[in-house]
């Protein structure tokens, strides 16, 4: 039994000699460099100095990308977008340079690497256990949690890459332009607004915690009293709760993957009797809008193209 | 295969190990290589003794290599706790994942995601407890299986039936869990379940293995008890060993390794059920032999699986655990079906 | 315990009784208050209103399909522990269910499958697949069929199947809640479509298995008595093994895998009316169509106002039951 005793020892061997070597290799970033300024960001994982203007930037939030783009910043890596190829029609134009890095749940952190960016961005909930490699391959910013509320993220990000300024007249002409709408909205906002999405194998009541709802919740739409409720939305709905939907107006959206199942779904609803029971189904005032702008995106150009949406249908 | 079927390695079973070891050094150095950057094996050589250039050693040392271990002990523990399992049951059919262990630490993962939130869904504690909460679901649902089929002492018989229907129970509580938590967290318990090794790091290699090899060091000392074991009760008992104890012990070995395992790595299958198999075909039933021929396999299934989830469709990272269904599952039937014409399942 | 076979007559009678109380109760309990009533009033004089939309077009399809998915587990079930001898046998357990729903994910991912029938034959395809490995694969070594082997190899089996259905809806990025679906079966939001497309199988499998039950009564005395007798084993087992896949596939076509029902329904019937399957095969049937009816119901309660899946329920449920005959009929 001594030759089994060997090959492990000689196995373990082979590991620690790998393992010993890791404690030294911590990466000095280039410290010696002539002194740039630099800027302190606090964050979900801390605070991080950032040294001059970042110039290539990778970001692992479809909501960070829209905030990049939106202040005029084209990253050069970006996570891919949950539906469309690669990336949401939307923004497609704006990133044809930009290096897709995988997905948001789990990102290639040498595609990343590859791309030697000098700031990272991403998101505590998708990436907190990867956070430490990223940080070795650039200063890194999380955001801490994904929601409804977009403005939140937004400001940090325009932390992260020292556009304070230049995040805040984005901000500032956004809330303008719900200021705008609301005041030549007028009465119409007393309308109920209801929304609906259709998935494969699910169907889901949105309610005032979501990226739409929030939108609609500044205008100062009102919404239907089952849908009035300061959470993200009900899911796995029943034909049951259809009635549920009801309201003066609805928005529904389709989460479409490609097997047309979604699609097949929203048909037989939409179709149901207990639907077209509905007020708002009687009244013709069923509209269906993009998932991708009024949901799935979730950043400011969608939300500048939803409240387009919305121009279009309250005129 | 036919390497194998020439040179009977029963006899052999050092060489065998020997050549099953190699080829896992050999995946792991072409692993280390591969990637975003290929990397020569003198430069992973070069990097691994601190030479080379600082980048190499970045991707290597920090991205690669953990991934490279973590794959590599898991493997190992998650085919070595399989062995024992099979070995204690005399059944072939039986592996950890099967009894309710991963059900177990997959509930108390999607528990872990919903309770540590608070109303804006982030975590309120560091994500770095999740392996420790996933180990103890792991734990606690084993000797939940051990109570329940205790009647004086623990039959393998009765010990797999009731493991096999805890695990039913225990996904109906994490399907219950999910419909009940916030949209954002069941992603994140898919892809837990599905198994990944995505993401590993230092720490928790450091966590991992010394439990993992401390764990298999002791199952080989007890290689002894172990062969008595297999041999059935009746001979157990009357060479005077306390079988009882000795399974006892043996069982929490085999829990101990499947959680660790899993609390790093998740939900990966098959490889407790296959590696044992693949390692009794070629070296035989004798315990300490199919134990280390097994790590070997089950660490080289791990390996490429991750290997595969990394680079084939990258960047998009492809769960490892997909990988180890899609290619053990299948080699398992074949397995299963081969055997059956020499006539012992 | 129905000893003559009057008192078996009146216990079916009885039974459906209780069986149209429940598809009643179905009917009226629910999110939305309705009222016996209402339930009376949406068939004999429907107001287009709300409620009786909801019984008519929600709750109705979905008793029915409650009911007869309970029907075809249970007989399923009550089929495959009498062919295999084996008293943990089911559909679930054997991987029959997971198969057959493999089978139907692979088809909507990979053929775009849709129309109701190709369901049906795709389900049939799995679930028969399914059950001839799990066959060869327990059938193996020196003892046969063993209790342990069989369900050993069905959960193998099952969990091969359960992670295939998962990675591809993996490597699909399709919506989380498809997966739970063919994990986890359900009976709401099911189109009364595909009851329809399925009921004549349901239907020739169920009679023909009924009329004759006779011969599974000589199977379980064992084989080789039943030579004795001069039965063709080999054929009764492939005939009742077909018509239990035939019923397990349907039942997954139409709701999805869910489990334990055909293992916790025999037991009860068995020392309910004993051991004549002439009398066991249609008492399974009404047996697994009250028990899933009951699940569905209790599904609607626990999370309010989102609901169970019945086959979650019924997980809950089945476990400790079985977990019982584990620890106690099998004498171990």
């Amino acid at each position: 039994m001594k030759k089994f005793g060997l090959i492990l020892m000689a196995f373990m061997l082979m590991i620690l000699a790998a393992c010993g070597k890791t404690d030294e290799k911590t990466p000095t970033s280039g410290e010696d460099k002539v002194k740039e300024e630099s800027y302190t960001v606090t964050h979900a994982m801390g605070e991080t100095t950032i040294k001059g203007e970042p110039k290539r930037i990778v970001v692992l939030t479809n909501e960070g990308v829209e905030a990049l783009l939106a202040m005029g910043v084209t990253p050069v890596g970006a996570v891919e977008a949950f539906t469309g190829d690669t990336w949401y029609e939307h923004t497609a134009e704006q990133l044809k340079d930009t290096k897709p890095v995988g997905n948001e749940s789990e990102p290639s952190l040498e595609a990343i690497a590859a791309l030697k960016p000098d700031l990272i961005i991403g998101n505590k909930m998708r990436q907190e256990k990867v956070y430490e490699q990223l940080n070795k391959i650039a200063p890194t910013v999380f955001a801490e949690t994904l929601r409804g509320d977009w403005q939140e993220n937004f400001k940090l990000y325009s932390q992260a890459i020292n556009k304070e300024e230049v995040g805040q007249e984005k901000l500032d002409a956004y809330n303008n332009r719900i200021e705008e709408m609301k005041a030549s909205l007028g009465e119409k906002t007393q309308q109920k607004v209801s929304m609906v999405r259709f998935m494969a194998g699910d169907v889901r009541i949105y309610h005032k915690d979501s990226f739409s709802g929030v939108i609609l919740e500044q205008l100062g739409f009102a919404r239907p009293a089952e849908q009035d409720l300061p959470d993200f939305a009900e899911k796995g709905v029943t034909k049951e709760r259809i009635p549920a939907m009801d309201g003066d107006i609805m928005f529904y959206f389709t989460y479409e993957t490609g097997d047309k199942e979604a699609t097949k779904l929203e048909e037989e609803w939409i179709n149901d009797p207990l639907f077209q029971n509905l007020e708002v189904a009687k009244a013709n005032k069923v509209f269906k809008v993009s998932d991708t702008i009024w949901n799935t995106a979730g950043g400011y150009l969608a939300a500048q193209l939803m409240l387009d949406d919305l121009e279009k249908h309250f005129e | 295969m036919k390497i194998f079927n020439r040179i009977d390695f029963t006899r052999h079973p050092v060489i065998a190990t020997v050549l099953v070891f190699v080829a896992v050094g050999t995946v792991m150095l072409i692993s280390a290589g591969s990637g975003e950057f290929p990397l020569s094996p003198s430069k992973v050589l070069a990097a691994l003794f601190g030479y080379g250039e600082e980048f190499d050693r970045i991707i290597l040392i920090d991205f690669r290599l953990p991934r490279i271990m973590m794959a590599l002990f898991v493997g190992m523990a998650l085919a070595v706790s399989g062995a024992i399992l099979q070995g204690i049951t005399k059944n072939p059919l039986a592996s950890p994942d099967l009894i309710g262990v991963t059900a177990g630490a997959s509930f108390a993962v999607v528990l872990f995601l919903t309770v540590f939130s608070d109303e804006n869904n982030a975590l309120i504690v560091s994500i770095q407890w999740l392996p420790l909460f996933a180990f103890l679901g792991a734990t606690l649902t084993a000797l939940i299986v051990f109570a329940l089929s205790w009647k004086n002492g623990i039959a393998p018989f009765r010990l797999l039936l009731i493991g096999i229907a805890v695990a039913a129970f225990m996904q109906a509580g994490t399907t219950i869990w999910i419909l009940m938590g916030p949209i954002y967290q069941a992603s994140q318990a898919t892809i837990w379940t599905t198994g990944s090794i995505y993401g590993a790091n230092w720490s928790q290699v450091s966590v991992l293995m010394p439990w993992a090899l401390l764990l298999i060091i002791i199952s080989l000392l007890l290689r002894r008890q172990m062969n008595i074991l297999e041999l059935g009760d009746d001979i157990a008992t009357g060479v005077g060993s306390m079988v009882q104890r000795n399974r006892m012990i043996l069982l929490l070995i085999s829990t101990g390794l499947t959680g660790v395992a899993v609390a790093f790595a998740g939900g990966i299958g098959f490889v407790g059920l296959l590696a044992p198999h693949i390692a009794r075909r070629i070296v035989g039933p004798k315990f300490q032999s199919m134990v280390l021929f097994s790590a070997g396999v089950g660490a080289l299934l791990v390996l490429i699986a991750d290997w595969i989830a990394r680079v084939a469709f990258a960047p998009i990272e492809v769960p490892a655990g997909v990988w180890t269904a899609a290619v053990g599952a299948p080699y398992f039937i074949f397995l299963l079906m081969t055997q059956r014409k020499k006539g012992g399942a | 315990m129905l000893h003559t076979n009057s008192k078996r007559g009146w216990g079916i009678a009885i039974g459906m009784t209780a069986i149209l109380f429940l598809m009643g109760a179905s009917l009226v309990y629910g999110y939305t208050d309705t009222t016996w009533r209402d339930a009376y009033l949406s068939f004999s004089n429907p107001s287009g209103s709300n409620e009786h939309l909801i019984i008519r077009d929600v709750r109705f399809p979905r008793s029915l399909i409650a009911a007869f998915v309970g029907a075809c587990l249970g007989v399923s079930g009550a089929i495959m522990q009498s062919i295999t001898r084996n008293p943990l046998s089911s559909p679930s357990i054997l991987g029959v269910n997971a198969g057959a729903s493999f089978f139907v994910v692979v088809g909507v991912v990979f053929l775009s499958v849709q129309s109701l029938q190709s369901y049906m034959w795709l389900s049939f395809a799995g679930a028969s697949f399914a059950f001839l490995l799990v066959f060869l694969l327990s059938s193996a070594g020196r003892e046969g069929l063993t209790p342990l082997k069989l369900t050993l190899a069905g959960s193998a089996i099952t969990a091969l199947f359960a992670s295939f259905t998962q990675g591809l809806l993996v490597l699909n990025e399709t919506a989380l809640d498809q997966v739970l679906f063919w994990l986890a079966g359900s009976v709401a939001n099911r189109p009364l479509d595909l009851l329809v497309s399925a009921l004549p199988y349901m239907a020739i499998a169920l009679t023909a298995t009924f009329l004759r039950a006779k011969e599974l009564n000589v199977l379980s005395i064992g084989d080789d008595v039943a030579v004795g007798l001069g039965q063709r084993t080999i054929w009764i087992k492939f005939f009742f093994g077909a018509g239990a896949v035939i019923l397990a596939g349907c039942a997954v076509a139409v709701a999805g895998p869910i489990g334990f029902v055909g293992i916790i329904i025999p037991h009860l019937i068995r020392s309910l009316v004993g051991l004549d399957h002439r009398w066991i095969l249609p008492y399974s049937a009404m047996g697994g169509a009250a028990l899933l009816l009951l699940a569905d119901i209790g599904g609607r309660y626990v999370l309010m106002p989102q609901e169970l899946p019945v086959g979650v329920m019924t997980a809950l449920i089945g476990v400790p039951f079985f977990i019982f005959v584990a620890r106690r009929k099998l004498g171990i």
